[in-house]
């Protein structure tokens, strides 16, 4: 039988793992959220004014390139940790969501183009597609969550 | 599927919280199981038996009448 001791020690062991993960995953998240801070200041700086929001060629080549390296490796690192940080029932929403985002685009392009082919539809647009995934993963992603 | 989470965590009174962090998962996780929304997986459903030392069958019910096989 536990004496009292020991049965204090076991509750502030919990305790404990339980606030060193929530510390684990804020940390990733923050990381994140600071890589992307910093990615878009300085795309915002260096980003030239007279161009649209989607023009090409509106930031300098290095910067691009810079951007698309650090954007890759953070998302696919931040990824896995989180993935590593976050329990069963955390990782199944996370593999819905994904795969619902990748279902829209998968079957929206296709669907478009053939529309497009017939001359029903523009060409279709690789940053509507992009967005129509991130958005039906985020409306997933809170429909699984807060249900 | 149907479970006594609910009732045995009430009778330790423990939070969903607490609960949570004894099985090394989340809140949301707990407040899923329980409202049987998801199934845990083998190895969470053997860690909640053994907290609540229990066996699984004693925990969760899915439905089906038990029987004699051959």
């Amino acid at each position: 039988m536990m004496d009292a001791m020991e049965a204090v020690m076991v509750e502030q062991d919990w305790q404990a793992r339980a606030r060193q993960r929530q510390r684990r995953i804020n940390t990733v998240i923050g990381a994140l959220f600071a890589v992307g801070l910093v990615c878009g200041f300085l795309v915002g700086f260096f980003e030239d004014d007279k161009a649209g929001l989607v023009a090409p060629n509106s930031i300098p080549p290095w910067l691009a390139v810079t951007s698309a390296i650090v954007f890759i490796v953070a998302v696919s690192f931040g990824s896995w940790k989180l993935m590593k940080e976050s329990d069963e029932h955390e990782r199944v929403i996370h593999t819905k969501t994904t795969v619902i985002a990748g279902n829209v685009m998968l079957i929206g392009f296709p669907a478009w183009f053939v529309l497009w082919k017939g001359g029903i539809t523009p060409e279709p647009d690789a940053l509507w597609l992009f967005m129509a995934g991130i958005i039906s993963s985020m409306i997933a992603f809170a429909w699984y969550k807060f249900r | 599927m149907k479970n006594r989470l609910k009732v045995l965590r009430a009778e330790r009174d423990w939070s969903q919280a607490e609960l949570g962090a004894r099985l090394d998962v989340s809140r949301q996780a707990v407040n899923a199981i329980e409202t049987g929304k998801y199934d845990p997986s083998l190895p969470l459903a053997f860690r909640i038996a053994r907290l609540f030392g229990m066996t699984i069958e004693e925990i969760f019910d899915d439905g089906c009448d038990g029987g004699s096989h051959g």
